[in-house]
């Protein structure tokens, strides 16, 4: 796609938005000479791997903002600068918090705008799920890295925790199925500083949002990372290409921007081409 | 505020000298407790893990300068973050570099006019973790309204000197390594890997051969530039040029500064190797400001709840120690 010359201001807008007794930081880009006619929520991966990533969302974003797109950002609850620990926060408190940012968005940039869910890896799970909730509020729906099974997904998770019993006890003592077993008997797991519940982790592991036909009932695009070789969806993305005429699908190749490389992640360009390319065809004139 | 064990957050947008806007946050202590605070921290983004840190270590660590009256501003530097700017850097060990050299120095500045102007206090601690810890440093030499460095993790070498490993890695780290490549020698697939030219001669090398190297560096000592001492061996090759120069200046302003150090990082050999034994002597008259601590088996970034519960238990005797005064003052 050829990008669109940069031609508006930007304007950013940090603010607390209220979800319950809890407060959940978000910040609005939006341009400032044209009225949006949509909006992107982007939903950030979990944990430390939000971090890694965080500066490739905030360069989207000011990027959508400045061709007309209004962005909101913000830091689910028990991540970032948002309220409650990570322990205390759970699926149903994540997808809480996409709602409060749609509605949020909707209040701020126009109630006449259009919304698309951006997720990044878990960050789309929770995007699906909220989707599938949000009904006609919600009339795109992004997945960058998408995750099919949460489950196997926690699994890989749990790899820093085995670091970390290398490092206290010289080797591992808890293998991840005996650290499932605890998680699921009520102990807190810690994996890379932060503290899995059960309550979390098993809402997670029955997220099955591919399976769910609600997601699938707006435009979705999954961008989905090629491993070694691949030039082809998956198995499982090709049965929801085959399944639902709503779901594009691609294979892009980007460098792991979610956990620590020795490269300085600060955008994805695939993900953001694919992306703007498909905003662009599937609402023409909202992207300028 | 519930359930988050931080009160009275507010988002902060203040500018640096090149008008980029920096996000931060600023954590009020209790009005009813401290209706007038004196005393701020600044606690700055480390690496490019902007104002939260790792697991949000910073926002673990807020409630205990809250306790004691202490406001904490978490800062986001320019091109990190939330904030604007760019940086140009790819590489992450470059990136490393460049804060390393003192690249967001003038954005503290910005901050602590900010907490100056903003909220009267014209006192503050500086610090963080890892780069935030150095840039914090970096900051307190030239600006006297710093009365303390609070660092986690602070690097003595430069990341990014693009020289072999081998080259710069400190006697500790030769030493373990020493030891696990004679272990390998019961090793089948160590010696496969040996005889197929595959294994790090030059890092295998120097392993075995530190205690001379050791030797011959002391031979060629230099001395440092203006007041700080010098030191009693020729300093590390990647030793970053800047930190003996601002340590010793807030030394000389009697600036108290706190060192924890994680016990499986390197970075407190380096620390001791690099620095502390080469200055030995200079230091010795300071050590009422220094204050160094180890938490045993910790990683860099204190992912453990343990290890989080040790620093925060230093930490809160390490600002009792220095800044019970301080902070009605």
């Amino acid at each position: 796609m050829n990008m669109p010359a940069k031609k508006t201001m930007v304007l950013e807008e940090a603010f607390f938005m209220p979800v319950g007794e809890q407060q959940v930081f978000a910040v609005l880009h939006r341009p400032s000479q044209v009225q949006p006619s949509l909006i992107v929520v982007l939903c950030h991966a979990l944990a430390e791997e939000k971090l890694w990533s965080h500066r490739v969302y905030v360069k989207f974003a000011r990027q959508l903002a400045d061709l007309g797109v209004a962005v909101l950002r913000f830091d689910m609850r028990g991540e970032g600068d948002s309220d409650l620990e990570f322990e205390d926060s759970t699926l149903v408190t994540r997808i809480d918090d996409v709602r409060a940012a749609v509605a949020a968005a909707r209040s701020k940039a126009g109630a006449e705008c259009r919304v698309v869910l951006l997720g990044h890896r878990f960050g789309g799970s929770v995007a699906a799920a909220a989707a599938a909730q949000l009904r006609e509020q919600v009339q795109g729906l992004v997945i960058w890295d998408p995750l099919p099974d949460s489950a196997d997904y926690f699994q890989q998770l749990l790899r820093s925790n085995l670091t970390t019993q290398m490092a206290i006890h010289g080797k591992v003592i808890k293998t991840r199925d005996a650290l499932i077993e605890d998680l699921l008997n009520g102990q807190l797991i810690v994996a890379d500083g932060y503290g899995l519940h059960r309550n979390f982790y098993q809402q997670a592991v029955e997220l099955d949002w591919s399976s769910d036909s609600s997601v699938f009932t707006r435009p979705v695009l999954l961008l989905e990372v090629a491993k070694a070789g691949q030039t082809e969806p998956s198995d499982k993305l090709k049965q929801l290409l085959n399944t639902h005429a709503s779901c594009a699908c691609e294979v892009v190749t980007e460098p792991p921007l979610w956990r620590e490389t020795r490269q300085f992640h600060q955008e994805a360009k695939q993900f953001a081409a694919k992306t703007l390319s498909w905003l662009s065809a599937q609402w023409p004139g909202a992207v300028s | 505020m519930a359930g988050s064990g931080v009160v009275n957050q507010k988002i902060v947008t203040l500018r640096n000298s090149a008008g980029q806007a920096l996000y931060c946050v600023l954590h009020a202590p209790d009005q009813a407790s401290f209706p007038a605070p004196s005393l701020a921290i600044l606690l700055l983004s480390p690496g490019v893990k902007m104002r939260v840190a790792p697991h949000r270590l910073y926002r673990k660590l807020t409630q205990t300068f809250l306790d004691r009256g202490i406001a904490v501003l978490r800062v986001d530097f320019h091109g990190l973050g939330d904030s604007e700017g760019e940086l140009p850097e790819v590489q992450l060990d470059q990136l490393y570099r460049q804060v390393q050299l003192g690249r967001h120095v003038g954005d503290v500045a910005a901050a602590i006019n900010w907490v100056e102007h903003e909220l009267g206090i014209r006192r503050v601690l500086v610090g963080g973790l890892c780069g935030g810890a150095l840039t914090g440093l970096l900051a307190a030499e030239f600006d006297r309204r710093v009365i303390g460095l609070y660092t986690i993790g602070i690097p003595v070498c430069l990341d990014g000197t693009g020289q072999h490993s081998a080259d710069t890695m400190t006697r500790g780290q030769l030493g373990s390594l020493r030891k696990r490549y004679i272990a390998k020698l019961l090793k089948p697939d160590a010696w496969l890997r040996l005889l197929s030219l595959r294994s790090d001669f030059r890092l295998i090398w120097r392993s075995l051969t530190v205690a001379s190297a050791a030797r011959r560096q002391r031979q060629a000592v230099r001395k440092s530039e203006g007041l700080t001492p010098a030191p009693a061996s020729a300093p590390a090759s990647n030793l970053n040029p800047l930190f003996p120069r601002a340590f010793f200046a807030l030394l000389r302003a009697q600036t108290p500064i706190l060192l924890l150090f994680s016990g499986a990082d390197r970075l407190k050999w380096e620390f001791d190797e690099k620095f502390a034994e080469p200055w030995a002597a200079g230091l010795a008259p300071y050590t009422a400001f220094t204050q160094v601590c180890l938490i045993e088996k910790a990683n860099h970034v204190l992912s453990d709840p343990a290890w989080v519960a040790a620093a925060t238990r230093q930490t809160a005797a390490w600002l009792d120690r220095h800044f019970v005064d301080a902070r009605s003052a």
